[in-house]
């Protein structure tokens, strides 16, 4: 949970694409049905009566299929956690890296040495989502947000709050 | 190929029996930690009323149905 500081007000909020959760979520699904898929063939080279096999096979599909809805809840959460705030004061980047592990980063406008943007590829092109770069001074780490969906309006908002806030130190 | 280890676990050897009730129980345990820790964070981290709701009925109902009957097909091989 974010505890906001005086004064302060969210401008912008960015979060992945839903593309790159859509792409996750085609192979959970295709990770799902391969059971079905496979199983008739097994039957093919395998002298164990067709009826026996289903009902063993029917338990661990149920079980598997208990995994795989686990995990596309978990990627569904993680996709929805990560999120990254821009404020009219900081930068607050949060990262979900499983359901016990999270990671909060802030960085004040006055580190903020350079943003690059980085769109590659066709599909990110036609979509609008890749990665963006936030260089700080050197002693401090790089703020990489991936795949989020339309950088350049980030990158035009925090350039936009830097001017601004560099604007009233000066 | 030699199925008949596969013929004796389906048709009901009691190893089977405790591999599958070791599997239903893992699977319980992961359901309930995972449910139980989604839940924490999607009330934590700012996830709307009625959305966590939705998440809730959708995840627990779904992924409760999954677990009954893999405790049904359970009873039903041993």
């Amino acid at each position: 949970m974010i505890v906001f500081e005086d004064n302060e007000y969210v401008i912008h909020t960015a979060r992945k694409h839903w593309f790159v959760f859509a792409l996750r979520f085609i192979v959970l699904v295709i990770a799902a049905l391969i059971p079905l898929v496979v199983t008739p063939f097994f039957t093919l080279i395998t002298s164990v009566p067709f009826e026996t096999l289903m009902s063993g096979f029917s338990f661990f599909y149920v079980a598997y299929l208990l995994l795989m809805w686990i995990w596309g809840f978990m990627m569904w959460t993680d996709y929805y956690l990560d999120i990254t705030v821009v404020t009219n004061k900081r930068i607050i980047d949060m990262d979900q890296k499983g359901l016990f592990s999270r990671q909060t980063s802030t960085m004040r406008y006055e580190a903020i040495q350079d943003v690059t943007t980085d769109i590659q590829g066709v599909l990110n092109t036609i979509l609008n989502y890749g990665n963006l770069y936030i260089q700080t001074a050197a002693t401090t780490k790089e703020f990489i947000l991936d795949d989020i969906a339309d950088p350049n309006l980030a990158k035009e908002i925090i350039l936009r709050e830097l001017a601004r806030v560099l604007e009233k130190v000066e | 190929m030699n199925f008949q280890l596969v013929t004796d676990i389906l048709n009901g050897s009691s190893i089977f029996s405790y591999l599958l009730m070791l599997i239903v129980g893992v699977m319980t345990l992961i359901f309930l930690i995972t449910f139980a820790s989604l839940l924490y964070h999607w009330h934590y981290y700012g996830i709307g009323f009625f959305r966590r709701w939705i998440l809730i009925a959708v995840f627990g109902g779904i992924g409760l149905a999954l677990l009954v009957a893999s405790y049904g097909l359970m009873f039903k091989l041993i």
